[in-house]
């Protein structure tokens, strides 16, 4: 079973994340230091991470969480366009995705990081 | 009854059509290739029969040209009755078997049947082997296009084996300029991408290019899936200026190939408005987005699923510089263009929803963000469902 953190603070939109990955095992933080604390106590295979946070940026967690493993496995959502979505790419983000994201493209995306 | 005068003047008409239709085919003018491989099918069928092999190679022919235009079940269906007429005439195990058997898999493949295609190709491997031995430049393109299909399943360790086996073949052959081994670049490339090892793909990308460069010309429609490519490696390592000067090459190709009204054309626009995004440059971002909009207007009509990608990266950007009225226009637009084309439960029309109701709520419309919420719990819960 992959390991799923979701980091969204906008409630609803996690809640939706959290149905469609329910047979993963998941892990859910609403802002980017709580995503960082979760990763480093959890070590997901796979991180969804929004980029406009609380607290700590989508970019700085990031950057955060790859210091922990730079290895990490993260996928950015956004719904600013590709300015911050470039800034999360060279933050170190495998991928940018930008909201809304399209169902099979979420699908996709998750897939294919549960095979690498 | 056909006379041998006649028969050989078939012959002739039949030979001159059908390497017209390849000739056309091979230059992307795929209109031209279906009608004349429709009447090089007419021909063979008067000229030798509805079982005679002729009719077999024009039909696969045809099936070439419809899967390219995206005509697919047109496609199976003929390259199913070509398969057929050949087995039937030289037996299972003839190595032309294994050409159509390919071709069948191929079109699997683009209809999503892997699972059809999958034994297609390692039967056609088969034949192949068992013909040619086992380092014959037909076997690297039979590794290629089996580890095509496993890089679609997201097999992407058995894809990147068999790419690699494909390219000790080419080497072995010393067979360095071969289109083919381009496609294999091309796709090891895109594994090297998957797993994010950019400088290997961008390195095996420039030599498909070469290779491709100087096989098919520089106006040839598979340049500029090639330059294409490059340009999005650039754009995922953040070169925006190198991208920004292939994608505007892929233009001028696209804008020569298909003209400026085309689908193709208006994923470049989009492309290009993309890095411009990157780069700052907003207002040339708008304009090409709208231009990208428009064109998919144009062709696809307006409420095509394809159009929702561009209004909503137009969106994006105005959400982004913060013109929210603009911003929520272009999320409606795209949210209207999905009701409209999967219906009001699919699961994409709640994801459009929430995101519309994250914008309501940031900017304090607290009332319409909880409503249009609700309406995605209860579509997203009932599709999830069914998904």
């Amino acid at each position: 079973m992959t390991r799923i953190l979701i980091v969204e603070d906008y409630k609803d939109l996690s809640e939706f994340y959290q149905e469609f990955l329910e047979e993963d095992t998941l892990f859910t933080a609403s802002d980017g230091e709580e995503a960082v604390e979760l990763y480093k106590q959890n070590r997901p295979d796979i991180v969804l991470m929004d980029l406009k946070l609380p607290k700590k940026s989508g970019i700085d967690a990031t950057k955060d969480i790859l210091k922990i493993d730079p290895k990490a496995k993260i996928i950015a959502i956004t719904a600013y366009g590709s300015t911050i979505g470039s800034k999360a790419l060279e933050a170190g983000a495998k991928e940018v995705l930008r909201k809304p994201v399209r169902f099979n493209e979420l699908k996709d995306i998750i897939e294919k990081y549960k095979s690498i | 009854m056909v006379s041998k005068n006649q028969e050989k003047a078939f012959d002739v008409l039949w030979d001159n059509t059908t390497y017209k239709a390849i000739t056309n085919f091979r230059q992307g003018k795929y209109n031209e290739a279906a009608e004349l491989a429709k009447f090089s099918i007419d021909i063979a069928k008067k000229a030798y029969g509805k079982d005679s092999t002729k009719v077999a190679i024009s039909m696969n022919n045809l099936s070439l040209v419809y899967e390219v235009q995206g005509k697919l079940l047109e496609a199976e269906e003929l390259s199913i009755k070509a398969l057929a007429i050949w087995e039937k005439a030289l037996g299972p195990d003839d190595p032309d078997v294994a050409t159509y058997l390919n071709n069948l898999a191929g079109i699997y493949v683009s209809r999503g049947k892997y699972k059809d295609a999958e034994p297609l190709y390692k039967r056609s491997l088969e034949i192949k082997q068992k013909a040619l031995g086992p380092n014959h430049i037909e076997i690297a393109t039979s590794y290629n296009n089996l580890a095509e299909l496993y890089r679609l399943e997201k097999r992407y360790n058995e894809a990147e084996a068999l790419y690699q086996k494909s390219l000790e073949i080419f080497k072995h052959n010393k067979d360095n300029k071969n289109p083919n081994i381009a496609s294999t670049y091309n796709n090891l490339a895109e594994i090297y991408k998957i797993k994010g090892q950019y400088n290997e793909a961008l390195s095996l990308h420039k030599m498909a290019f070469e290779i491709w460069k100087n096989t098919l010309g520089s106006d040839h429609p598979d340049i500029a899936t090639a330059i294409n490519n490059i340009a999005g490696i650039y754009y995922l390592e953040g070169n925006y200026s190198e991208a920004e000067k292939l994608y505007k090459e892929v233009l001028k190709i696209d804008e020569k190939t298909y003209g400026k009204n085309h689908h193709y054309t208006a994923m470049t626009y989009n492309n290009i408005a993309l890095v411009k995004e990157g780069l700052g440059q907003y207002d040339d971002a708008e304009r090409y987005f709208k231009e990208a909009i428009q064109i998919s207007q144009n062709t696809l009509g307006e409420t095509h699923p394809c159009l929702v990608t561009f209004v909503n990266n137009l969106a994006g950007l105005y959400r982004a510089r913060e013109k929210y009225q603009d911003a929520e226009f272009f999320f409606k637009k795209g949210l209207i263009i999905l009701e409209k084309a999967f219906g009001s439960e699919h699961p994409d029309v709640a994801m459009a929803m929430l995101n519309l109701a994250e914008m309501y709520e940031t900017n304090g419309r607290i009332e319409e963000a909880k409503k249009l919420s609700e309406g995605a719990r209860n579509i997203y819960k009932k599709a999830l469902k069914r998904n």
